[in-house]
């Protein structure tokens, strides 16, 4: 190499490094990717055991009453405000006839049924993880979070944060599930 | 003489402050958690600076205010007086939050990058020396 040419050296360096910046910046803001997401320790694992009340009834309900189908298992709670903006999302999705199971996490059960009355329950039943024990296997960081459990019980999927068209098209769509 | 009293005042002010302070820490500490032997709470306070928050991703149990990290500290707290040992309470919790929440992680295909890359960085650089060095000392002699 000429040594004219060698003094371009430096800003070749540059332009590499401000292109990998550039991109990963890119995904970020488009939502594509976010650093603070964790891997689910629990994907290809089945739900951990469980006896815990649910949020209408007192009696414990455990793995056994969980559905036989493929299901949701949503991480919510009425003092988390991205579940607000998540569930409108989810009654659309119990609309077109997705199981849900709620696992109301850290919660105070009389807000939660109020929560439930005010903006609609998608949920075939839902869990009261009032100690987040439950919430504490599974691995969770915050609400909301989103378990997708497959026919078999296996968890296929963790989605952390809100739920939408955009995260169901490009993440779970392509799991390939039969609901 | 006035300057004078009112310096010594406002020191024992702090004086005051301080050891209030200290005082209270001191006797939260000793309140909240009680444990078995001086070893279990050494232990605790050791694995609580060994795991990282899962919330507040750049802070350890011991630092983060999280309500995650609050319950995993309860949760250290109580594996360690049922006699579990480091091991199990490192895989307890990788296993529910991954590797991630390890601030020594165990060698396997995704870390392996960490311990080799530097090490061929090295050989390669090594390599073309010698390479370079060879090519140089032949081209000397030649001309």
């Amino acid at each position: 190499m000429s040594s004219r040419l060698k003094l371009f050296g430096p800003l070749m360096i540059f332009i590499v490094i401000a292109a990998v910046f550039f991109r990963l910046e890119t995904r970020i803001v488009s939502g594509n990717y976010d650093p603070s997401m964790l891997p689910s320790a629990l994907v290809g694992q089945s739900v951990p055991r469980f006896s815990l009340p649910a949020l209408t009834t007192q009696r414990l309900f455990t793995n056994d009453d969980l559905p036989k189908q493929a299901y949701i298992i949503n991480v919510w709670a009425s003092w988390c405000i991205s579940c607000r903006v998540e569930h409108s999302y989810l009654n659309a999705l119990s609309e077109r006839g997705i199981l849900i199971v709620g696992l109301n996490y850290k919660d105070r059960p009389t807000d939660a049924l109020q929560w439930l009355d005010r903006l609609g329950d998608p949920y075939r039943f839902n869990l009261s993880d009032q100690q987040g024990k439950l919430g504490l296997d599974l691995g969770v960081y915050g609400a909301p979070e989103n378990y997708i459990v497959d026919a078999g019980g296996t968890i296929r999927y963790r989605h952390v944060g809100i739920l939408n068209e955009k995260v169901w098209r490009e993440k779970i769509v392509p799991l390939d599930i039969a609901w | 003489m006035i300057i004078c009293k009112q310096r010594v005042l406002s020191l024992t002010l702090f004086i005051m402050m301080f050891l209030s302070s200290s005082a209270l820490a001191v006797s939260t500490a000793s309140n909240l958690l009680s444990f078995d032997s001086e070893m279990q709470q050494q232990r605790y306070y050791r694995l609580l600076n060994d795991i990282r928050c899962p919330k507040c991703q750049n802070q350890n149990l011991a630092d983060s205010d999280a309500q995650i990290a609050l319950d995993l500290r309860n949760q250290l707290y109580h594996l360690i007086k049922d006699g579990h040992d480091d091991d199990e309470i490192y895989q307890f919790m990788s296993s529910r939050y991954g590797n991630f929440v390890l601030y020594d992680p165990p060698l396997n295909k995704v870390t392996a990058i960490l311990w080799y890359l530097p090490m061929l960085i090295f050989l390669l650089s090594v390599i073309i020396i010698v390479f370079r060095h060879a090519f140089n000392t032949t081209h000397e002699s030649s001309s």
